[in-house]
């Protein structure tokens, strides 16, 4: 144990919840599981407690980075296996596939994370306040994660939250991209519609079925979803408290919009130094467009004729 | 001191600069994004490329790409698509250029005149707007689109559906039609071949059919500026007001500044009848930083309907009757797509040249799509997703199951073959309603100051509204059945924000409306708006960008008779076309 460890205060429950519920404490096991607790596994919470005789190690900024951007790219994989399934582990995990490629073979995961970061400029203070209100309310109105907002997790593991906590407080403080928000939000809900969920990927998210990807989004765009107060709950400034649901509206219909949008444009294979594609884009095979591709067609003898012979009126 | 000075070189802003050019005027017109002067080597046809609202080429955002697009805050579920630059909008429009239904005019006594928002109509009458709309559709020129596949398909499920043919360019009954449209009809090659070594001009003139409208029109390759097909005011007006001193004896042409983002009116406070008066106007440069003004005896604004309340809060503009950024409609789009066994082009030929017209309700058309397009817009919906949730909407008509969002295995068949999907448009008669607002975000700003706040909220549009689009869902779908489609889907759109109008209209009663019956602000002098946010409604449905160019050509009148002591052209003269050979060879003497 380390000469500077913080007293064993714990912290309290709804902001355990949201570092548990998001796939943020899985994410930082993944990353490097010397730190995890004994009875935490691939994101579901087991039994026990911490190994007393483990050395618990310090989270720092840059782990929790990585971490967090993984977490990232396996909730943004399986949020476009859910829009356009394919014959990859997570159309196969979520019980919808297709023989044949879909969506995160065109890697439209790339062109949602990388969009979802351009689409609102957040304020670093909005995302804190917005995170911390969420934390408030959970507190009041738990996730069915019993274990974890109950359960002692003894001393280190208490030591283990509070500085994953910590670390993803100053994490926070930095530049923080809107996906990895958006990651976390997505996360949070999948845990909230399902529980703790097991599976094979940090993700809670793409731990779920087809159909339960869909509650999460039925829950989401509920006008009255409990995220939506939950993150307007305890904003202090007013005026972020009135614009959350409008920021969180544009970001879920993002996610559902450009699923579709990434998977069938030609994004992944397009050469700027040409202003063409590289070659004929998987979404444009999928959809048996532009046969003759590449070049892009500048014509086509579709010319029929005027209705009727009608040139003018 | 400039003589006029337009913000915006959209669909608007271009009409009023030509046609004061044309007189002589001094005029300057300043344009937040892009210039695009050389679409040729600056553009593709390629979908993400040009149009992702967020990095593309065609977006609402600065020239530099490595700059984020310019951003403004929804309160209700949406999604933006409009074009910031010189073109503005009809950057990506599909030249469609109908006129307004005649039910939205003042005096209008046809026997379905209760049908339309009757609260709010144009404060003239059809018989003088006509005069307008035959100067602009010549000018343009506006022109019968030609027919491909997906066209005759459209046309025959029509028919089969009991529709009939209109037959004249004002609508008179409900019926389909081939477009009018802003577009140069193929010649030469155009149309009959996809070989690109045949396709350019001026072996090919006019549309190729490439289907490429939304990513710009830069073909013919080869052909002048004002010879590209399509009438986008980069292509139409543009051209000819930078030119004016060129093809017309007494003419001047416009000074033109791109990448100016104007930041504030400027006004001095007057006694009288209108509070203020319009002195000048302030810009950014984009690129710099640098901050501008220059002085004008009137002042237009034609930054669209977005952009023209922000404009107005940021310059702290007087708003007497609260109407500023309200009133704002938009079309309630919606999207009804079949699914054929055949195919019916469903991503060849022009983008958008077929329509049904049904007065007091709207209209729809059919379009052609490119893949990702094609995507978005079925999983683009306020009715959850198909098979899983409705969102508490869902509804059932002619389509079948449940309206929404297809996803999943559902997304992935029904774009399994492109040309094998017939896509319509709806384009509701949608009523002015005061909720339904523009304002400023109280916690997002750029570097031009708080940025526009958006609310628009579908589910509590007027019971019109929803009627009518209901309707128009159910007669796409009738179409769509007729025409032999085996699967139709009604996504009920959330709103997209194409086709935006009203959020500054003009109005027969100083209580209900920000301009008068000349387009210039109730509230300030010398100050007139000339886009789509000056129309006093939604047109009865048909697409926007004409009547808004008629009107602004109306408005360009007024300004003259009132402010230059000028006479009215319209009616009394010809006008000159942008295709004209005196055009042309001005455009290319001056190397646009």
């Amino acid at each position: 144990m380390s000469e500077d460890k913080p007293s064993n205060v714990p912290i309290n429950s709804g902001r355990r919840q949201l570092l548990i519920g998001s796939g943020l404490l899985g994410a930082a096991a993944a990353v490097n599981p010397g730190m995890a607790f004994a009875g935490w596994r691939r994101g579901h919470w087991g039994w026990g407690h911490p190994e007393e005789n483990v050395e618990p190690v310090d989270w720092t900024v840059e782990q929790l980075r990585t971490a967090l951007d993984a977490l990232r790219d396996d909730t943004f994989f399986a949020m476009i296996a859910f829009g356009v399934p394919g014959d990859d582990p997570y159309s196969e995990y979520q019980g919808v596939s297709t023989p044949y490629p879909g969506g995160i073979t065109t890697r439209a995961d790339l062109y949602l994370s990388g969009g979802t970061d351009l689409l609102v400029p957040m304020p670093t203070a909005f995302m804190n306040q917005m995170l911390a209100s969420i934390a408030t309310y959970l507190r009041l109105s738990p996730m069915d994660i019993p274990e974890m907002a109950s359960e002692d997790v003894g001393e280190n593991g208490e030591w283990i939250l509070e500085n994953l906590d910590r670390t993803f407080t100053e994490y926070l403080e930095g530049e923080v991209s809107n996906s990895v928000l958006v990651a976390l939000l997505l996360n949070l809900a999948a845990t909230r519609v399902a529980g703790s969920i097991d599976g094979p990927f940090p993700s809670p998210f793409a731990n779920l079925s087809w159909d339960q990807k869909a509650r999460v989004f039925e829950e989401l765009e509920n006008q009255h979803s409990w995220l939506r107060r939950a993150i307007t709950w305890a904003i202090p400034d007013w005026h972020y408290r009135e614009a959350a649901p409008g920021v969180l509206n544009l970001m879920i219909s993002f996610m559902l919009r450009v699923s579709g949008f990434g998977s069938y444009c030609e994004f992944a294979v397009f050469n700027p130094a040409t202003r063409e594609v590289a070659q004929r884009p998987l979404g444009w095979v999928l959809s048996q467009y532009a046969p003759d591709a590449p070049p892009s067609g500048i014509g086509s003898d579709d010319f029929i004729g005027y209705f009727q012979g009608r040139r003018s009126v | 001191m400039r003589d006029v000075i337009i913000i915006g070189a959209g669909g608007g802003g271009p009409v009023v600069a030509k046609e004061l050019a044309e007189r002589g005027l001094d005029v300057l017109m300043l344009e937040a994004g892009a210039r695009h002067a050389n679409p040729e080597q600056e553009w593709s046809a390629l979908e993400n490329h040009m149009n992702s609202s967020l990095s593309g080429k065609l977006r609402f955002g600065p020239s530099d790409p490595a700059k984020p697009a310019w951003f403004r805050e929804q309160t209700t579920p949406g999604s933006f698509s409009q074009v910031a630059g010189v073109g503005g909008t009809t950057l990506h429009y599909y030249g469609n250029s109908p006129r307004a239904m005649p039910g939205v005019f003042a005096g209008y006594s046809g026997r379905d005149r209760r049908m339309y928002d009757h609260r709010h109509k144009f404060p003239f009458s059809y018989d003088e707007m006509r005069g307008y709309y035959e100067w602009t559709e010549a000018t343009l020129p506006v022109q019968t689109a030609a027919m491909g596949t997906k066209e005759k398909a459209f046309f025959d499920g029509a028919a089969a559906a009991g529709l009939t043919p209109i037959t004249g360019k004002d609508v008179t009954h409900a019926g389909f039609r081939p477009q009018e449209n802003a577009i140069l009809q193929p010649g030469g090659t155009a149309g009959q071949t996809s070989d690109p070594s045949q396709l350019n001009y001026p072996n090919a003139t006019g549309c190729t059919l490439c289907g490429h409208c939304f990513q710009g029109c830069m073909l013919p390759k080869g052909a002048p500026r004002n010879l590209k097909a399509r009438r986008s005011t980069d292509n139409s007006y543009t051209p000819m007001a930078l030119t004016a001193d060129l093809w017309k004896s007494g003419g001047k042409a416009v000074t033109l500044v791109s990448d100016a983002y104007v930041t504030r009116i400027l006004s001095d406070r007057r006694w009288g009848r209108r509070m203020q008066k319009a002195t000048g106007v302030e810009w950014r440069d984009v690129n710099t930083g640098e901050v501008h003004s220059e002085d004008a005896k009137v002042v237009v604004m034609a930054g669209g309907c977005i952009e023209n309340p922000r404009l107005w809060m940021n310059s702290d503009l007087p708003d007497p009757n609260g109407w500023v950024g309200r009133g704002l409609t938009d079309h309630a789009l919606d999207w009804v797509t079949g699914i054929f066994d055949h195919d019916v082009g469903g991503a060849k030929g022009t983008s958008c040249s077929s329509r049904a017209d049904f007065p007091g309700y709207g209209a729809i058309q059919n379009t052609a799509n490119t893949p990702g397009a094609a995507a978005n817009n079925l999983a683009l919906s306020d009715s959850g997703i198909r098979g899983a949730y409705t969102n508490g909407l869902g509804s059932r008509g002619a389509w079948d199951g449940e309206a929404g969002r297809v996803f999943g295995t559902e997304l992935k068949d029904m774009m399994s073959d492109i040309n094998r999907q017939m896509s319509i448009l709806v384009l509701t008669d949608d009523d002015v309603e005061r909720q339904n607002r523009v304002d400023v975000s109280r916690v997002f700003e750029d570097d031009h100051g708080p940025v526009a706040r958006v609310s628009i909220d579908k589910r509590r549009r007027s019971r019109r509204t929803q009627r009518n689009r209901d309707y128009l869902a159910n007669k796409s779908a009738e179409i769509l059945r007729a025409a032999g489609a085996k699967k139709i889907i009604r996504t009920d759109w959330t709103p997209v924000l194409l086709h935006l109008h009203s959020s500054m209209r003009m109005g027969d009663h100083h209580r209900n409306s920000v301009l008068d019956q000349n387009c210039e602000a109730r509230a300030v002098e010398g100050l007139f708006i000339a886009d789509n946010s000056a129309l006093p409604n939604s047109l009865g449905g048909p697409n926007p960008t004409l009547s808004t160019q008629a009107l602004a050509t109306r408005t360009a009148e007024k300004i003259f008779q009132q402010y230059f002591d000028g006479d009215a052209w319209v009616g009394s003269e010809s006008p000159i076309c942008s295709i004209d050979d005196v055009v042309t060879q001005a455009v290319i003497n001056r190397g646009l």
